[in-house]
């Protein structure tokens, strides 16, 4: 049983990163139907901006995790009005791609500017250490993840349907034609979409580097998960993507566990075809 | 109030309004009629700066407003009911509502304003919890115009408000429109339905192949042999 928990709960963690890339991957294409297939080298320079800020002024990724958001928030207004502006007045093709070519350029620059050998945070951390409940023994270091993934996810939901940008930003996703004739300013209910996204992925960086090494390729591999979930959610579904995100972890780790750790993607794989296959818009498609 | 003055527009670069020029005085109803494909709804598109105007210009109250984007003329007292509603589908009546008054922040304002719609449709207030989506096409039309009045408007322009809909709610919303004139909003209104349209309008244009042929009060127009043959059935 305390196996099967323990499971459970790293499980739970590594989808806590899953469901954060996700969960912009997801905001972005219900608000401008983008897929943002830079999520994932956002998250690096999430943990590049931790790293720094570690080597540099010796801090913990939860204290440079405000830094390391408004990093990405402003960048991402930066790239957003550089770069997916224009490529939305293109055809739907260069609209679908731009953020696959966007993603090489980060990697490649990161490469560039930080070199490409793997890093781990050169300063210790003051956030560390184990509690022990008897059944289940927590790493407070891997909390991290999934209180800012409840945190950003409970943010959202309260920012989208509560605050006027808010508002502003779901009737723009709902018509944007309709947004413009009532005073909403749609192109910047956009760069504030895709900077919010960019910025929970540079939170999840943070996170991230408490127990992970980084390496300019690093958002490779959850950019695919978390397109994934994305699908198995239901495109669009901020709530889908977030709970998809979680149970591809929970099913990761498991077969990781029970089954043979080299083919626990294979789990992953199966939750999500099983899901698709029943539910061929994702669990919370419409 | 507004001026249009040789405009050309279109999309792509491409030109589907040559030259359309109209006037409309302040307080006044004023028509736009042609027959379909002529290019009304883009004239419209272009002065509520959804379309690039190409050659021309736009003035309002005297000032060009050739290029300023729709949510800024919201603003200045221009707001239009596009043709097809477009209400913002998954949110509630009231929502769309509150929507409609997005460029007000005072939100006793805004209550204000609301209440003073639902006194005006109270089919409206009865429907406000419902999903905008899952309303009637006569239900929607009547939202789409109610949101369009939330910004309270000096200058309301509505694309097509009857279309889809039954002879009785046909002469509702007609009469709710005269109702708007006379609370002292200047109206430019397109229509399929020309004789109602025109029997309502202080002044009125007909536009045929991007262009505004004719002109004249809707009395005048009404008796024109021209007109009567091409959009009123003879
Ligand atoms: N989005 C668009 N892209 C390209 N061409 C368009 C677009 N919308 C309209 N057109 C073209 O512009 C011309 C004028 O259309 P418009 O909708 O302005 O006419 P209309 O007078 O409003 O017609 P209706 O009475 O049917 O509403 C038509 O030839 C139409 O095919
Ligand atoms: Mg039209």
């Amino acid at each position: 049983m305390s196996v099967f928990l323990q499971g459970l709960y790293e499980g739970i963690i590594n989808g806590s990163i899953l469901a954060l890339i996700a969960m912009g991957i997801a905001l972005v294409w219900g608000v401008m139907n983008i897929l943002s297939f830079s999520q994932g080298e956002f998250l690096m320079l999430g943990m590049f901006v931790s790293y720094y800020a570690n080597r540099l002024l010796g801090l913990d990724p939860i204290v440079a995790m405000p830094l390391s958001a408004l990093v990405l928030f402003v960048l991402g207004i930066i790239i957003y009005k550089l770069i997916i502006a224009r490529a939305l007045r293109g055809p739907i093709l260069s609209q679908r791609l731009i953020t696959f070519a966007l993603s090489m350029v980060l990697v490649y620059s990161a490469q560039l500017f930080f070199g490409a050998e793997y890093k781990t945070l050169p300063n210790p951390v003051k956030f560390s250490g184990t509690i022990d409940l008897g059944f289940l023994t927590i790493a407070k270091q891997k909390l991290v993840p999934f209180l800012l993934a409840l945190i950003v996810a409970g943010l959202l939901f309260w920012f989208l349907r509560y605050t006027r940008m808010g508002k502003a930003i779901q009737a723009t996703s709902m018509d944007r034609y309709a947004a413009g004739l009532v005073g909403i300013n749609p192109d910047r209910a956009y760069t504030i979409s895709f900077a919010l996204a960019s910025a929970v992925a540079g939170a999840a960086g943070c996170a991230l580097t408490y127990y992970y090494y980084l390496y300019p390729n690093v958002g490779a591999t959850f950019q695919l998960w978390g397109f994934i979930a994305v699908a198995m959610g239901g495109f669009g579904s901020i709530t889908g993507a977030f709970l998809s995100g979680l149970l591809m972890g929970i099913a990761d780790t498991l077969t990781g566990l029970y089954v043979n750790t080299a083919i626990k993607y294979i789990g992953v794989c199966v939750v999500f075809l099983v899901a698709v296959s029943f539910r061929p818009k994702g669990i919370f498609g419409k | 109030m507004l001026k249009v003055e040789h405009v050309k527009t279109g999309y792509d670069g491409v030109p589907v309004v040559h030259n359309a020029s109209l006037q409309v005085e302040q307080g006044s109803i004023v028509a736009l009629v042609g027959s379909n494909g002529s290019g009304k709804t883009s004239l419209l598109r272009a002065v509520t700066g959804a379309l690039p105007i190409m050659r021309g210009d736009i003035l309002y109250k005297g000032q060009s407003i050739a290029g300023v984007k729709s949510f800024k003329l919201v603003e200045m007292g221009i707001s239009m009911v596009p043709e097809g509603r477009h209400l913002f589908g998954k949110m509630s009546v009231r929502d769309n509502l509150l929507m409609g008054a997005y460029s007000v922040r005072d939100k006793g304002e805004i209550e204000k304003r609301l209440q003073s719609i639902y006194k005006l449709l109270p089919r409206v207030e009865e429907r406000q919890r419902q999903q905008a989506d899952t309303l009637s096409g006569g239900e929607q039309q009547m939202v789409a115009i109610a949101r369009g009045l939330m910004s309270k408007p000096e200058l309301l322009i509505l694309d097509e408000p009857s279309l889809g809909l039954m002879p009785k709610l046909v002469t509702e919303i007609f009469e709710f429109i005269q109702r708007i004139k006379d609370s002292g909003v200047t109206v430019i209104i397109v229509e399929q339905n020309a004789v109602a349209t025109l029997e309502m309008s202080d002044y009125a244009y007909v536009m045929q192949n991007g262009e505004t042929v004719l002109e004249g009060t809707g009395q005048a127009l009404l008796a024109d042999e021209q007109v009567k043959k091409a959009y009123l059935g003879g």
